[in-house]
Order: structure tokens, then C-alpha cells, then sequence
């Protein structure tokens, strides 16, 4: 059983992303789609660019959970800790009070917002640090737990400031929802995410490096303080497109790196894919679950991850411990 | 190999070492000894490009330390630091040793041939080949040190930098990591560093010594010299009385808390002491 759920992990995955696009309000066959043009349109325009999205922006989050935690060497680090929600939230809330509309190549200036606020909050909190002239996880983590107290403040500000309908507006962001119509949202975010994850993936073996310990790092000849660079860019370009399209999901990030970490032994060359696979079928479900629970309205996916997520995340912490061997 | 020229290191604006000069040669065994807050790891993250010179500077084979490129140093420098303060999330032991082979591998580290022969070779020479399967988190004291020092061989470095390893262990551990530098150093006649606590492994283990006093060299050379200077060398180095003791045909060197009626401190104490505990 053990040495199997490598393979079962994929196989689960493949299966939801398979199932998933079908499930909805209406329960759509195969055989549906072939004759029936609006079931068609329901199924390419609007369920199979979201569940896509949902399983990249599931994966990516956690991969860079995973990031995060080896580099700051802190279970408690994830793709937020450095302010990038708030700092995006803000980004966002900035735009949607300004009521900037529009969009560019299916990017909206929403999302635009979202993006450049998350880049902001990770350059502040990165020039903040090197004030110290130390990358050192403690410093970088106390900055951006500085830096989002901040952009939180400022983003209270704003909706104090604004209508009572700019101001819903933000909230529903906040809670963050994958609501995308055809492939463009998809196609914009994916640029970003292929660039992060590459850079990421190889840098793998570099994170196993760091999280033993800096010095002992820098004595087997990883450029410590270039890869923590390197690497802080790619999560910020991630997070940054990920958040920008589907608001600020938590939850993911901090527990599926976790739970992956309790199933497998810590090697971060093989976590990853583990890791990837194991988010996106994550928010996959919680996505699907999110729009047909209570359909034809739709919960926002953040309150249903971790409504999921919490409990089991529980389950396995406290279930009997198993000697890892 | 490596040579250390009037070095100085500052932390936070505070002078750790003065005009440290030494030279280290190929296969040579230095043990560094001094009281705590003498300099002795300070020099050593020096020695591992940990640190940056402030004046002076350290060079490998003539080219400044900090100009090597970090996979090439890795290559030819490895480091084992302090027990305390490490962190050993749940690695697996083979996994574990196989990180210290990172300066040999290529793009994403994959391991090759080379790397497991010489992976194997650090579980023999350190006795953990029974470790392999151990997540580094079940490891007792005693294990985990010896599975450093694995990583650390296993990167086939011709100079290993040791801070203190014999901390925290049992004499049969001890035992145990002292014959497996021993065996190191026959089999690679890799040169090594040691940070000690332990005076007399200093002096039977070591080709040379080095003692630091408030970050300056106090003595360096042969340890036989240091030996024929001792005891009133090494008080002035830990500013405590030590005794010559014959013991299995050698000399050792032992401080005066073992003297009989020494439960009182003013049988030991001596004005140096007691100036410094002021």
C-alpha cells in the first residue's frame, strides 16, 4: 500500500480531472455533449478552462508552500508569508475602487492590480531584509509579517473609504473564487507559472540543501544567497499570477506540502511532482464541490478549503503515529 | 593547500580574530584549541568561506577563498559544524549522505554511479551502512554525528573542517568518530581541522596544533612541540593549572578539577581564573 501511493496519487488526479469538468449544476454525459450545442458551449467555455485553472492554481500554490517552508525553514511559511496576499489584495482593491474596468488580452486590470500589488509586497519585504543585510528565514518572515499587517491596514482603509457595492465587490475577492470564462484567464496566468516552476524545478535539489542549513548549504557549494534570490522571484511571479486570477486561496499552500510531507519522506525532488499533483486535485475538488453544493449559487472556494482541507489535515496529524521507515 | 594571511574577522563590529596567520598543508592534522569565545569556530567559518574577511584573507592554493567558485570549493573544502543549532528535518540517511556529493553532480543533482560508489564508501568508513533506511529524525546523538561526518566525506573534499564533533558524545562515541577519522585520513590523507575541547585528543590525534587566545595565535606548530611545552603552555591557553600524567606509555594532559581535594574551588582557582570569571 505503502509504495503505491505515488500511484495512487496520480491516478486520483487524473480521474478528478477527467470527472471533474462533467460535474456542475447539471450533471453533463459524454453523450450530451455531442448533440446538444449549449451543454457543448457549458462544457468548453466555462467547466473545462476553470477545472484547468483550478488544478494549476491548486498545484502551483502548493509547490510554492513547499518553496516557502525550505526556505524559510518554518512549517508555518506559505506562498502568503511574505505579505503577497495582502500586498495583491490591496493591488486589487486599489483597482476596484479606482473603478478601473476593462481587460488586456483576458487580463483584467483587477488582475493586473492583483499581480503588481504581489510583486510590490515581496520587493518590499526583500529590500526591507537586505536593510539587515541578511536573507536569514527569521528576518525575511518577521518583515512579511510586517509588510502584510501593512497592506492589510491600508487595504481596511480603502473599503472604509469606498461604496457600499465597491466594497462587496472586494470582499467577494478576498475570498477568492476561480470564475473564468473561456481559456484566455488560463493562457494569461500560464506564461507565469511555466517560468516559476521551471526556475523551481531546478532549484529542487537546492531546497534540500537550504533546509539543512545554510552553512552547511554554502559548504557543498550551493550560491546560497543567489538560489534564495532566484527562488524568492519565481514564487512571487507564481503566487502573483495565481492570486491575480483566482484571488487570495489559502489554506492550500500551507497544508498540502504537510500532508505530503507525512506521506512521503522528505526529498524534495521527489516531493515536488507529489506536492503539484496533490494541490491541484485538492482545489479541484474543492472547486467542484464549491459550485454544486448550493448550485445554482456558489460558495467561494476559500471557505471550502479549508472547511475540507481543516479536518483531514487533523485526521492525519493525530492518527496513530506510523514509524516512517 | 590553504593559507590564512593576517587574518581579522569582525562580527557586529566586534574584533574575533587579529592577524591569524597559518598555513595548512596537504594531509596535515590541525586541531585548534582555546577557551570558548577565543575564536576557534569564528576561524573556521573563515576557513569555509563562511565568513568574510575584514582585513587579511584566507586563500586556497593561492587564489583568494572568496573568488573560488562555490561548487569547485565545495570540492576541495568541507565543513562539519557545531552539533548545537543544527536542524535534521526527516531526511533519509542515504538521502542525507547523498546531499553532500552536490559540488560532483550536474543540473537537478541526479545521482550517478560515482556518486553511490562514493556514498557507499562514507556509510563503510563511518560505520552507518546500517543507518540507510533511518529517517535522520530517529537518530540518536552518537548517530547523527556520524552520519555528518558521512555527508562530509562522501563529498570528497581534500580538507575537512570539523567544529567541535566529539561534542555531546559518550566516551564510546567518541571512540567510534575518532577511528573514523582515522581511517579517513589513511585511506584520502584528506588534511583536517578540528575544533576541540578535548586536550589530549588534540595531542595524540593531531600533527599539529593550533592555539588561540582572544582571537590571536598563541602557539602553532607541531603538536610533539606543543607536548613538550605542556603543562604551562596550555594554562596560559586556558588559564587553569593542568597536570602531566603518564598513562599507557604516554603523557596526558589533565586539569586540575581531577586533583585530589579539588571540590573547592580555591584548590584550582588561579589569579588568571579569577580574573577572567571578573
Amino acid at each position: 500500500m505503502k509504495r503505491f501511493r505515488g500511484l495512487l496519487l496520480l491516478l486520483a488526479a487524473a480521474t478528478v480531472l477527467l470527472v471533474a469538468p462533467f460535474a456542475g449544476m447539471e450533471f453533463l454525459t459524454p453523450a450530451r455533449l455531442l448533440h446538444d450545442d449549449l451543454a457543448r458551449t457549458i462544457f468548453l467555455d466555462l467547466r473545462l478552462p476553470r477545472v484547468l485553472t483550478a488544478f494549476l492554481a491548486g498545484g502551483g500554490l502548493a509547490l510554492c508552500g513547499l518553496v516557502f517552508q525550505a526556505l524559510f525553514r518554518n512549517a508555518l511559511a506559505d506562498p502568503f508569508t511574505l505579505g503577497i496576499a495582502s500586498g495583491s489584495s490591496f493591488g486589487a482593491a486599489a483597482v476596484i475602487l479606482l473603478g478601473l474596468g476593462g481587460s488586456l488580452l483576458g487580463v483584467s486590470a483587477v488582475a493586473a492590480g492583483a499581480f503588481a500589488g504581489a510583486a510590490l509586497s515581496t520587493l518590499l519585504v526583500c529590500g526591507l531584509a537586505s536593510l539587515r543585510r541578511t536573507t536569514s528565514g527569521d528576518t525575511l518572515l518577521l518583515a512579511g509579517i510586517a509588510v502584510s499587517f501593512l497592506f492589510s491596514s491600508l487595504l481596511m482603509f480603502l473599503q472604509y473609504l469606498s461604496s457600499l457595492r465597491d466594497s462587496f465587490h472586494i470582499v467577494r475577492w478576498l475570498m477568492g473564487g476561480i470564475e473564468v470564462f473561456r481559456f484566455a484567464p488560463l493562457l494569461a496566468m500560464l506564461p507565469w507559472l511555466a517560468a516559476g516552476g521551471a526556475v523551481i524545478a531546478l532549484h529542487l535539489p537546492h531546497l534540500d540543501q537550504l533546509l539543512a542549513g545554510e552553512d552547511l548549504a554554502h559548504s557543498r557549494g550551493v550560491p546560497v544567497r543567489r538560489t534564495k534570490n532566484l527562488l524568492l522571484a519565481a514564487t512571487t511571479v507564481t503566487v502573483g499570477a495565481i492570486v491575480a486570477t483566482c484571488g487570495p486561496i489559502g489554506f492550500v499552500g500551507l497544508m498540502t506540502p504537510h500532508v505530503c510531507k507525512l506521506l512521503w519522506p522528505m526529498n524534495h525532488r521527489r516531493l515536488a511532482p507529489r506536492v503539484f499533483l496533490a494541490g491541484g486535485l485538492f482545489l479541484v475538488l474543492c472547486d467542484t464541490a464549491a459550485r454544486t453544493l448550493v448550485a445554482p449559487a456558489e460558495i467561494p472556494v476559500g471557505v471550502i478549503t479549508a472547511l475540507l482541507g481543516g479536518p483531514f489535515f487533523l485526521w492525519l496529524l493525530f492518527r496513530r503515529p506510523t514509524p516512517r521507515q | 593547500m590553504l593559507t590564512i594571511d593576517r587574518l581579522q574577522a569582525v562580527i557586529d563590529g566586534k574584533v574575533i580574530l587579529a592577524d591569524v596567520s597559518l598555513t595548512v598543508g596537504a594531509g596535515e592534522r590541525w586541531a585548534v584549541i582555546g577557551k570558548n569565545g577565543a575564536g576557534k569556530s569564528t576561524l573556521v567559518k573563515c576557513m569555509a568561506g563562511l565568513l568574510p574577511a575584514a582585513a587579511g584573507g584566507v586563500f586556497l592554493e593561492g587564489a583568494p577563498l572568496a573568488a573560488v567558485r562555490p561548487k569547485q570549493r565545495a570540492r576541495r573544502i568541507a565543513y562539519v559544524p557545531q552539533a548545537a543549532g543544527r536542524s535534521v528535518p526527516g531526511f533519509m540517511v542515504a538521502d542525507y549522505v547523498m546531499m553532500g556529493r552536490f559540488a560532483h553532480q550536474g543540473l537537478m543533482a541526479m545521482p550517478g554511479p560515482r556518486d553511490r560508489d562514493s556514498v557507499r564508501e562514507a556509510l563503510a568508513l563511518t560505520d552507518t551502512e546500517t543507518l540507510g533506511n533511518r529517517a535522520m529524525d530517529t537518530l540518536s546523538g552518537g548517530e547523527l554525528q556520524r552520519v555528518f561526518l558521512a555527508a562530509a566525506v562522501a563529498q570528497q573534499s581534500t580538507l575537512l573542517l570539523l567544529d567541535e564533533p566529539l561534542s555531546f558524545l559518550d566516551p564510546l562515541h567518541q571512540a567510534i568518530i575518532l577511528n573514523a577519522l582515522d581511517r579517513i585520513h589513511r585511506r584520502h590523507g584528506t588534511a583536517m581541522v578540528t575544533v576541540t575541547h578535548d586536550v589530549n585528543a588534540a595531542l595524540t590525534r593531531a600533527s599539529h596544533v593550533l592555539a588561540l587566545v582572544a582571537g590571536r595565535v598563541f602557539f602553532a606548530g607541531p603538536a610533539a612541540e606543543l607536548l613538550r611545552r605542556s603543562p604551562a603552555i596550555l594554562q596560559e591557553v586556558y588559564s587553569l593549572p593542568f597536570d602531566a600524567v603518564a598513562a599507557a606509555g604516554r603523557t596526558l594532559m589533565m586539569p586540575a578539577f581531577y586533583r585530589p581535594g579539588a571540590g573547592t574551588a580555591a584548590a584550582t582557582a588561579t589569579p588568571a581564573m579569577t580574573e577572567a570569571a571578573t
